[in-house]
């Protein structure tokens, strides 16, 4: 062997050796245990600090949800809070999908935070209702979006119909048929809202199935509920309901009669939810529940507040039928015991509208739409 | 000179030593080993922990109006709801009973050897526990919250002190009293040989007027090896009551037969914070006379 050759296999061997000896240095990467049932956490902090909670010192917890948090929820499934409502984001190698664009103020930081979690374009918007709240980022967002799927060429899954033909190239928004009657107009009347916000894609039946992003997506119509447009959208793998208007937790069941929303269809919203949503043993974790306001759910969450908003109902519908007057009812304190929860003398949604309203209701005949016999599963 | 110098070093290093020794060892670095198997002892509210409370006793509770309206209306019948069948304590009672037994167990990082978490399993539904250790951050309001809560413990003087927020709304005793999810539970483990004492403070923006306190006991139990089954399972015990079938009693139902067994004022039962205080025994004294004047009175 020539002397350049030893040379050679000398420094092989030394490379070798050192290697494994980096190799056998170096540490394991820390197996760092998760808690059982908890999705990841979000250590950017908008609560209340532990050192702060006080007995009989209620925070205002609406403020405190303003800011701008995004937590990854289960399956392909992030929550965005604080953007007026929650926004819903589907991350997947087939595009993104958003249920629900929050509220136009917060449109640009959505985008932000879309655009850090997201690994393709956004294709699709689906909105739980009409409110403002929920679609006001419609046009722009869609606007940075694409029909099409990765690489051009037609989109999969139909895509947003013939509506590209209309609108450009951006992403379909899905809607109940309420939703769109709510935003648009007949011709030669004004409508409420600018044509780039109006859904491209919509369905009037109860039920319309969807398969996005490798996994089925279920949409529900709930019968007025919340307003007559509203959805609710179960993501079956990634095993996540996102609930809109149907659970507004940080206030008490948010009725717009005005637009065809009523208590008991909000109540049979509800119980549709509870009946869909399978938790682990013990009542934890499980199917996990996105509302258009407030935090993560489990099914107990939404017990506790289809509890609340069916104890609250019989107490004035037993007002009612002893023939009390709805100030004396209101003097009864019928939801004295849930005020701190979802009470509030101000804002878009105060507990005295809720009475009110529940009043209304309840007193009418005939009533709205009777609890469902069996929701559907 | 050398000499003196020589001299006056070896004292300063003596006396400056000792000093040193002296000094008290930081508050975090003095720690006791909690892990191991622990029964409980149930000798402190007994009546309360195994058989279960009365509906309407809320002695010693410092309720508000609201947490008093609330447990008024709470009907058992609503555990016979599926949805609920298979929940279990919420942490804020977990430790109250019944039992529960515990095992503790430390969670090392496997290359450091530092401990990142205990656990704590055991007793009624599973209590299946995480105490972070390595300094995380409470999450986010917008997180869930869980029948066990987020818990981060660190040591002051010997005693673990476990902070939990993010906690599911529960009973904070087995008759609807109840706490709300926003509450903050700090509970302090302390050790003394063979038992272990955890007294535990709870805050609640929501339902409570002031701090309630308790305390529990356990006893090493090193042959205790707990097996644990299945978790439980949801079960229509019923069959008969429709999807939404919510049981609560009307609003203005009150319970005073447990006041009544026990010959104690109605008023007395119903909890608050001055019940928490050696003061009020004179005002249940009171209450006695006026309650006994009015029957006087045929009111």
């Amino acid at each position: 062997m020539t002397r350049s050759g030893q040379a050679l296999i000398a420094v092989l061997g030394a490379s070798l050796l050192v290697a494994a000896v980096a190799a056998q240095q170096a540490p394991p990467p820390a197996q760092i245990p998760q808690p059982i049932y908890r999705a990841p956490e979000d250590t950017r902090k908008t609560g209340v600090r532990p050192e702060d909670i006080k007995a009989g010192v209620r925070p205002d917890y609406v403020k405190l949800r303003e800011q701008l948090v995004t937590i990854p929820v289960q399956g392909k499934l992030h929550l965005i809070g604080g953007a007026g409502s929650n926004i819903a984001v589907q991350v997947s190698d087939e595009g993104t999908l958003i249920v629900d664009s929050g509220d136009t103020t917060a449109t640009d930081k959505v985008l932000a935070e879309i655009n850090r979690i997201k690994v393709r374009q956004i294709r699709w918007i689906i909105n739980t209702s009409a409110d403002l709240d929920h679609t006001g980022g419609n046009a722009k967002i869609a606007k940075t979006g694409t029909a099409n799927a990765a690489g051009g060429g037609a989109a999969a899954n139909g895509g947003p119909g013939g509506a590209t033909a209309f609108n450009g190239d951006r992403a379909g928004i899905l809607a109940f048929q309420n939703t769109l009657n709510r935003m648009s107009a007949p011709t030669g009347k004004a409508a409420s809202r600018g044509v780039d916000d109006w859904p491209t894609d919509t369905f009037f039946t109860q039920r319309k199935n969807f398969w996005y992003g490798g996994e089925p997506i279920e949409m529900w119509n709930i019968a007025n509920a919340h307003t007559d447009g509203d959805i609710i959208i179960f993501f079956r793998k990634s095993d996540v309901i996102v609930a809109g208007d149907i659970i507004a937790a940080d206030r008490y069941p948010y009725i717009d009669a005005t637009r065809g929303g009523s208590l008991q269809g909000v109540i049979n919203g509800l119980n549709q939810i509870v009946a869909m949503a399978v938790p682990e043993y013990n009542q934890q974790g499980g199917t996990r529940v996105i509302p258009g306001h407030g935090r993560v759910m489990n099914q107990s969450d939404v017990v506790e507040y289809r509890d609340m908003a069916t104890i609250i109902r019989d107490r004035i519908a037993l007002g009612i039928r002893q023939g009390k007057t709805l100030e004396q009812i209101k003097a009864m304190r019928p939801t004295l015991d849930y005020d701190g929860n979802y009470g509030s003398t101000s804002g878009p949604w105060t507990t005295d509208m809720f009475l009110e309203e529940a009043y209304k209701e309840l007193s009418a005949k005939p009533a709205a739409p009777k609890p469902a016999a069996k929701p559907a599963q | 000179m050398k000499k003196v110098v020589w001299v006056v070093s070896a004292a300063a290093v003596l006396v400056g030593g000792r000093m040193l020794a002296q000094q008290p060892a930081p508050a975090a670095l003095i720690r006791t080993d909690i892990s191991g198997e622990w029964a409980v002892v149930s000798n402190e509210d007994q009546p309360h922990r195994a058989p279960g409370p009365e509906l309407g006793d809320y002695t010693g509770l410092p309720l508000n109006d609201a947490d008093r309206q609330k447990a008024d209306a709470w009907d058992a019948s609503i555990l016979s709801q599926p949805e609920r069948q298979a929940q279990p304590h919420p942490v804020q009672y977990l430790m109250r009973g019944p039992g529960p037994a515990l095992r503790i167990q430390r969670v090392l990082d496997p290359v450091t050897q530092e401990v990142l978490a205990y656990t704590i399993a055991g007793g009624f539904g599973r209590a299946d526990r995480v105490i972070w250790m390595d300094g995380r951050p409470h999450p986010s309001d917008y997180s869930e919250h869980t029948w066990d809560g987020f818990s981060t413990g660190e040591w002051v003087n010997g005693q673990l002190v476990v902070t939990t927020t993010h906690m599911k709304q529960g009973v904070i005793q087995r008759n609807g009293s109840a706490t709300s999810a926003y509450g903050k539970m700090v509970e302090h483990f302390f050790r003394h040989g063979d038992y272990l004492t955890m007294a535990w403070t709870i805050d609640d923006p929501i339902y409570l007027e002031e701090p309630m306190m308790r305390s529990h006991t356990w006893r090493l139990n090193p042959n205790g090896f707990m097996t644990f089954g299945n978790g439980f399972e949801s079960v229509d015990e019923l069959g008969d009551r429709p999807l939404g079938w919510v049981p609560s009693y009307p609003l203005g139902t009150t319970h005073p037969e447990f006041a009544e067994k026990n010959g104690l004022p109605f008023g007395a039962t119903r909890g608050g914070k001055e019940s928490l205080y050696p003061e009020y025994q004179a005002k249940i004294q009171e209450m006695r006379k006026e309650e006994a004047a009015r029957k006087v009175a045929g009111k």
